[in-house]
C-alpha cells in the first residue's frame, strides 16, 4: 500500500503506478532532465496535474505530470527518530498550574520533510520549548480537545467547564486554557458565567501567529498567562494576549469584556469600555484594578455549565426583513439578542414580529452594533416602543457576551422568568456601572 | 604574484548573486516605496522552532539566549502589516516572478512547472517572521562569459532582508523599508577557477541581469555570496560581498586561510594530538588578576565577571604562527569567542604582554599544571557565557583535526574574512503554508521567451553607435543607475550624449571619491540640470560646481545652485559687448603684440564668462573681433 496523501486523479495514478510513498527519496525523469528529492504530500485543494518533491537543498518544486517520463524509487523513507526531552525538575515551592489544551497549538514541532506541524502537548515538551514558564509555576499539561476554535460550540464549553472544575478540585492554584483565538472571547464569556466565584483564576491564552514560526506570539502569551495566573489576586476568567505589537507586554482582559478586534494583529484582543485587569511586562505582573472579587473568598463557587443552543445573535441593518425573526420563532428558538443601531434601535417594521416573539415566551435582548458604549431605550421613541414590547436593554454588555449569557441563562434557569432575572443580574462584570472616558487607547504601543 | 596555483590546491568557487528587482511593488505586499524615512518603532524577540527530531539548532538557541531585543524602524510608505508580521502575506508579485523567469530563460535554465514558496529559518532578526520567504523558479542552465561557460545550479526568487541599522551587545536595530523587496538569486555551480576569473564571471552575470532592464542598479542593489573550497576541505560561504573589486582579494585570502588550516591539521597530528585532548574544564583564575588592572581582560570586567583559563595541550607556538600574512589560528579561536559574546581573550603565544606579566603567566602555568609545550587561553566575561565559549572554542580546535570546517564567514573591508556562524543545514526549510503554489504554464514560458534581452555586448554596440559614445563611456553609463534618465535626456535634448554620459559617470564618480554622497542625486535633479544647459541658461563648465553644491547639501536643487554661484548664461549680445569692452581697454597691448595678444585677452574675457558660456564660443567671437580691430588698424 502506498501512502500518497492529498494526491488524486492523474498524479495519484502516476504515483501509485510507480509504487512510491510520501517521504521516499525518488528520481523523476522529465523532458528537461532529472530531478531528485523526497516526495511531498499534496494540499487537498491543489490540482492533479503536478507532483511535489523536496530537493536536497530543502526547496519544494512542483513537476507537471505531463512532462514526467518516469519515477524511480531511490530509498524508502526512514522514520525520524524523535528524542523526547527529559522530565524537568519542578520546584515544589511554586504554585501548581494546570494547562488545559483545546486546540490551537501552543507548542509544536515542524516536520521539515512534509511541512506538517506536530502539536506538542506533553508537560516535558512544553518545558523544553518554553522553559521560562518554570520560573513561575509547576506546570502540568492536560490535553482535552484538539479543534480549531471556529468549530467550538456550546457543548464544548460544557466539556471545558467541567474539566476546569475537576482540576480546581484537584488542588491546582490556577488554570490556563489554551484556545484558538477566533472564538476565544465567546468561550471566556461562557466560562465566566458557568464558573462564577471560582476560587482560583482561570486564564485563556492563544496566539495570532502560529507556533511553527520563530516570531510566534504564543510563547510570550503563555509566559504572561502563567505568571499572571499565579500572581493576580482575583478569582474569575480572563484572556491573556499581546498588549501591543511589541513582544513586551501581555494584557490580561476580563473574560466578559474582551473582543477580538483585528483579524491578524498580535494585539487584536482589547478590553472594551474598560482597562485591562493587569499587564505582564519584564517578568512582572502589574495589577491595574482593585474592584474585582478576590480569589479563595468566602463567596460560593457556583458551577452552572448548561447552555441553550437555540439563541440567535442578529445584527440589524437597513432593509432588514422581519421574516427572519418570524422564522426563528417558528423554528423553536428560545431567545434573540439584537445588535441594534446606535443606542439600541430597530426598524419599526420589526415591532410586530418582536411582539409575537415575546408573547410566545422568547427572551429578546438589545445590545449595540457600535461595540463601544451602552444602549439606552428611553431616549428616543423607537427605544421606548421596544421597551414597551418587552425587549430587555442589556446596558454596555458586548453583543457576543450577551449572546453567550442568554444561552447560559436559558440553559440553567428553571423558567423564562428566572432566565430574564439572570439577564438583568451582573454575574461576571458583563455590566459596567460607569462609562469612563477613552480608556481604550491608553495602552497601545507599550 | 599569487602564493598558490588554483589547480594545485583544488580551488573551487561557486558564486551566488543576489540582485534586487526593479518591480513596482514588494514581493508579498503592495508597498511601492523601497526606501523611506522612519516614523514608528516596534520591538520583537525571535525564538528557535523545534525540528522534527525535537532538536533546536544550538547556534539558533544561542542567539535566542542572548536575549536579543530587536528594534524595528517603520516607515509609513515602505512597509505595512505584512512587514510587521502582523498580517499574512498577500499574493506573490507576478511581475517579480516573470522577471526572475526571464533571467532564468536568458541563462537557458528550465522553469519549474509549479512554484512553491518556502520558509527558510533565519532568527538573527533580519526578517520579522523569523524566516525568509524564498522559492526556486528554475533549475540548470549555463552562463557564458567571453572565454568559458559556468553551469547554473538554480535560480531563486526571494524577499530581501530588513536593513541592519545598528548592532550592539543585546540590541539590534533594523529598518523595515528593505524587507520584502524582491531579489533574484542566481546560484552558479562551483568551478575550478582563478580568483581573477571569478570577478569576470561576476561581471558577466551582473551584466546579463542588467540587460533585462528589469533590475535595480547602484550600490547595495547587488550582493554576492561566494562558496570557496580547496582539496580536503569543506565549503566555506562568504556572505554579502558588495564590491566586485574585493572578490579577488577575498578568494585569495580564503584559499590561503584554508590551506593553512589543512597544514595545521597535519601539524596537530604530528604533535601526537587527538580531538579528545580538547575537552578541558576551564579554571577560574579571577583571583590571580585581583591587583592587575592593566590587561584587556579587565577592561570588560564588571561586577560578577570572571577570568577563566583553559589548557590547550601541546599547542604552544601554534596560536600565533603565521604561515601566510594575517592567517593565525589564534584569530579563528577569537572569532568563536566573539560569537559567544566574549570580547576579552588572550592566548599563551601573546603573553607576557598585553598587560599580563611573566610572573602571572608562570602562576597560570603552575595552576593548570602545564609543561613547556602546552598552551592556554584566557577568557573574561560572564560566568555562563565563559563556560559555553570555552566549550565552543575547544570544539573549534577539535574540528581543526579535519581541516577546514564548514562555516559562514563575512568579508572585511580590506578583503579578508571573519567567522559569522556555523553553516546551517537544509533542515531549516519548510513550506510557506500561507501562499498556495503558483502554476507556470507553457504558454507563459513561451511568452517570456520573447522577452529574453539581447546579449549585453550587442546592446553596448548599439549604444556606441546610437549615442556616439566611446566604448568605455557606453559601458559605464549602461551599467549605471542613471541609464533611464540618460536615455531620456539623450533623446529629448540637444546636449551631446557624451557630455550627459560623462557627467553621470565620470563627474559623479569623482565627486563620490571626494567623499560626497552621490546617492542623493535624483533623476529629477539630473533632468533639470541638463534642461537648464539645453536652454542655454548655464554652460557645461558650470556642471561640476552645481553638482558639488547639491551633493554638499548646500542647496536643494539646480535652480538654487545657479542662484548661489551667481551664474546666468551670457547671451550672444552680452558676450559681444564684453569682448568689445576688453578689446577697447587693451588697445595698447593689441597695438604692441598684434594677434599674439589673443591668449591674454581670452584670459580676461573668461575670468568674467567662465561657467556662463561655452569657451569655444568666446574664443571664436574674440578671434573675429580681434581680427576686425587689427585689420581696421592696418587701414
Amino acid at each position: 500500500m502506498t501512502d500518497i496523501q492529498g494526491y488524486k486523479g492523474v498524479s495519484y495514478n502516476l504515483l501509485s503506478k510507480s509504487k512510491v510513498s510520501i517521504g521516499d527519496f525518488i528520481d523523476v525523469k522529465t523532458n528537461n532532465g532529472s530531478i531528485q528529492g523526497s516526495l511531498m504530500p499534496r494540499y487537498e485543494y491543489a490540482d492533479d496535474q503536478h507532483i511535489v518533491i523536496k530537493m536536497s537543498n530543502g526547496y519544494n518544486v512542483g513537476l507537471r505530470t505531463k512532462k514526467i517520463i518516469s519515477i524511480k524509487l531511490i530509498t524508502k523513507r526512514s522514520a525520524p527518530s524523535f528524542q523526547p526531552p527529559k522530565t524537568p525538575k519542578l520546584d515544589p515551592k511554586l504554585p501548581k498550574v494546570a494547562i488545559i489544551g483545546t486546540g490551537g497549538t501552543i507548542a509544536s514541532r515542524v516536520d521539515y520533510r512534509t511541512g506538517g506541524v506536530h502539536p506538542q502537548f506533553s508537560t516535558n515538551e512544553l518545558y523544553a520549548i518554553v522553559p521560562e514558564i518554570g520560573k513561575y509555576a509547576q506546570i502540568h499539561t492536560k490535553p482535552l480537545l484538539n479543534i480549531y476554535s471556529e468549530h467550538i460550540n456550546a457543548d464544548h464549553w460544557n466539556i471545558i467547564a467541567e474539566k476546569t472544575v475537576k482540576e480546581i478540585t484537584e488542588g491546582f492554584d490556577g488554570i490556563i486554557i489554551a484556545h484558538g483565538t477566533d472564538t476565544m472571547g465567546y468561550t471566556s464569556a461562557a466560562l465566566s458565567f458557568a464558573l462564577s466565584n471560582s476560587p482560583v483564576p482561570i486564564i485563556l491564552v492563544g496566539s495570532q501567529r502560529s507556533t511553527d514560526r520563530p516570531s510566534s506570539d504564543a510563547a510570550l502569551n503563555l509566559i504572561g498567562a502563567v505568571a499572571s495566573v499565579t500572581r493576580i489576586p482575583f478569582s474569575g476568567v480572563y484572556v491573556a494576549m499581546h498588549g501591543s505589537v511589541n513582544d513586551s507586554t501581555v494584557a490580561i482582559h476580563r473574560g466578559t469584556r474582551v473582543r477580538k478586534n483585528h483579524t491578524s494583529r498580535r494585539d487584536a484582543f482589547q478590553s472594551i469600555d474598560v482597562s485591562p485587569v493587569a499587564f505582564f511586562k519584564d517578568e512582572k505582573v502589574e495589577v491595574l484594578t482593585e474592584d474585582l472579587p478576590l480569589k479563595n473568598s468566602s463567596l460560593q463557587f457556583k458551577v452552572r455549565c448548561q447552555f441553550e443552543k437555540d439563541v440567535a445573535l442578529i445584527k440589524f441593518y437597513p432593509s432588514f426583513n422581519y421574516k427572519l425573526i418570524d422564522h426563528l420563532v417558528d423554528s423553536g428558538y428560545r431567545g434573540i439578542v439584537f445588535e441594534g443601531t446606535g443606542l439600541g434601535h430597530l426598524g419599526e417594521d420589526c415591532y410586530q414580529s418582536i411582539d409575537d416573539a415575546v408573547k410566545k415566551g422568547l427572551l429578546v435582548g438589545m445590545t449595540s452594533q457600535c461595540i463601544w458604549g451602552r444602549v439606552n431605550l428611553t431616549v428616543y421613541d423607537s427605544g421606548r416602543d421596544l421597551l414597551k414590547i418587552g425587549v430587555i436593554p442589556l446596558g454596555d454588555m458586548l453583543p457576543e457576551t450577551a449572546l453567550v449569557k442568554m444561552m447560559w441563562a436559558l440553559g440553567n434557569a428553571q423558567s423564562g422568568k428566572e432566565a430574564e432575572i439572570l439577564m438583568h443580574e451582573n454575574i461576571a462584570g458583563e455590566y459596567l456601572e460607569r462609562s469612563t472616558f477613552e480608556r481604550r487607547k491608553k495602552y497601545e504601543f507599550i | 604574484m599569487s602564493l598558490f596555483e588554483p589547480e594545485e590546491i583544488g580551488l573551487k568557487v561557486g558564486l551566488e548573486i543576489h540582485q534586487q528587482l526593479n518591480t513596482p511593488t514588494k514581493l508579498f505586499c503592495r508597498c511601492k516605496k523601497f526606501e523611506d524615512s522612519f516614523v514608528n518603532t516596534m520591538y520583537r524577540t525571535l525564538r528557535p522552532t523545534q525540528s522534527e527530531l525535537g532538536k533546536i539548532d544550538p547556534a539558533a538557541r544561542f542567539e535566542f539566549e542572548k536575549n536579543l531585543r530587536i528594534k524595528y524602524e517603520i516607515g509609513e510608505n515602505s512597509s505595512c502589516l505584512v512587514e510587521l508580521d502582523d498580517e499574512p502575506p498577500h499574493s506573490i508579485s507576478m511581475e517579480a516572478v516573470k522577471t526572475s523567469l526571464i533571467i532564468g530563460l536568458a541563462l537557458s535554465s528550465n522553469p519549474i512547472n509549479e512554484l512553491h514558496v518556502m520558509r527558510k529559518i533565519v532568527i538573527d532578526g533580519s526578517n520579522t517572521t523569523g524566516f525568509q520567504r524564498t522559492l526556486v523558479v528554475s533549475t540548470g542552465g549555463e552562463l557564458k562569459t567571453s572565454n568559458r561557460s559556468v553551469p547554473v545550479q538554480a535560480i531563486f526568487l526571494e524577499e530581501d532582508a530588513a536593513r541592519l541599522l545598528g548592532d550592539s551587545k543585546n540590541k539590534r536595530n533594523y529598518g523595515l523599508d528593505r524587507l520584502g523587496v524582491p531579489l533574484v538569486e542566481v546560484a552558479l555551480a562551483p568551478v575550478t577557477t582563478t580568483p581573477k576569473e571569478v570577478q569576470e564571471i561576476a561581471y558577466a552575470l551582473g551584466r546579463l541581469m542588467r540587460s533585462t532592464r528589469l533590475v535595480s542598479r547602484g550600490l547595495g542593489t547587488i550582493r554576492q555570496d561566494v562558496n570557496i573550497s580547496i582539496f580536503d576541505g569543506k565549503v566555506v560561504e562568504v556572505k554579502g560581498v558588495q564590491r566586485l573589486d574585493l572578490l579577488e582579494k577575498i578568494i585569495n585570502f580564503e584559499a590561503l586561510r584554508q590551506k593553512s588550516l589543512i597544514n595545521l591539521k597535519d601539524e596537530l597530528i604530528n604533535r601526537g594530538l587527538i580531538p579528545e585532548d580538547f575537552q578541558n574544564k576551564p579554571s577560574d583564575i579571577t583571583a590571580l588578576f585581583q591587583k592587575n588592572n592593566n590587561t584587556i581582560l579587565k577592561k570588560v570586567l564588571k561586577k560578577d565577571m570572571k577570568i577563566y583559563a583553559v589548557k590547550l595541550k601541546k599547542l604552544s607556538g601554534i596560536l600565533s604562527f603565521e604561515e601566510f600574512s594575517d592567517v593565525r589560528f589564534g584569530r579563528e579561536l577569537a572569532d568563536v569567542a566573539r560569537f559567544y559574546g566574549i570580547s576579552g581573550l588572550l592566548h599563551s603565544d601573546e603573553i607576557p604582554g598585553h598587560g599580563v606579566t611573566s610572573i602571572e603567566v608562570k602562576k597560570i602555568r603552575q595552576k593548570l599544571h602545564l609543561n613547556e609545550l602546552d598552551g592556554f587561553l584566557l577568557l573574561s566575561g560572564e560566568k555562563g557565557k565563559l563556560e559555553k565559549a570555552s566549550e565552543a572554542i575547544q570544539k573549534r580546535i577539535q574540528s581543526a583535526f579535519s581541516g577546514v570546517p564548514a562555516e559562514t564567514r563575512g568579508p572585511t573591508p580590506d578583503g579578508k574574512t571573519r567567522f559569522i556562524r556555523p553553516r546551517p543545514g537544509s533542515a531549516r526549510m519548510y513550506p510557506e503554508t500561507d501562499i498556495p503554489p503558483i502554476t507556470i504554464s507553457s504558454k507563459l514560458v513561451n511568452e517570456l521567451k520573447r522577452n529574453i534581452p539581447r546579449p549585453w555586448e550587442e546592446q553596448i554596440l548599439e549604444y556606441i553607435s546610437k549615442f556616439s559614445l566611446s566604448r568605455k563611456l557606453a559601458i559605464q553609463i549602461y551599467d549605471s543607475s542613471f541609464i533611464d534618465i540618460f536615455e531620456e535626456l539623450a533623446n529629448t535634448t540637444n546636449v551631446p550624449s557624451s557630455l550627459i554620459a560623462a557627467t553621470l559617470t565620470e563627474t559623479v564618480v569623482n565627486l563620490s571619491r571626494a567623499g560626497l554622497d552621490t546617492t542623493i542625486l535624483t533623476a529629477a535633479m539630473v533632468k533639470s540640470l541638463f534642461t537648464t544647459l539645453d536652454n542655454g541658461i548655464v554652460s557645461k563648465e558650470a556642471i561640476p560646481q552645481i553638482l558639488e553644491l547639491i551633493l554638499k547639501r548646500e542647496v536643494k536643487n539646480v535652480e538654487e545652485a545657479i542662484e548661489k554661484i551667481g551664474l546666468t548664461a551670457l547671451t550672444d549680445n552680452k558676450l559681444f559687448v564684453l569682448v568689445k569692452t576688453i578689446i577697447d581697454e587693451n588697445r595698447e597691448l593689441i597695438d604692441e603684440k598684434g594677434i599674439a595678444s589673443f591668449s591674454n585677452l581670452m584670459g580676461q574675457v573668461m575670468s568674467d564668462a567662465r561657467g556662463r558660456v561655452d569657451g569655444k564660443k568666446v574664443s571664436s567671437i574674440l578671434k573675429s573681433e580681434l581680427n576686425k580691430t587689427l585689420s581696421l588698424d592696418n587701414k
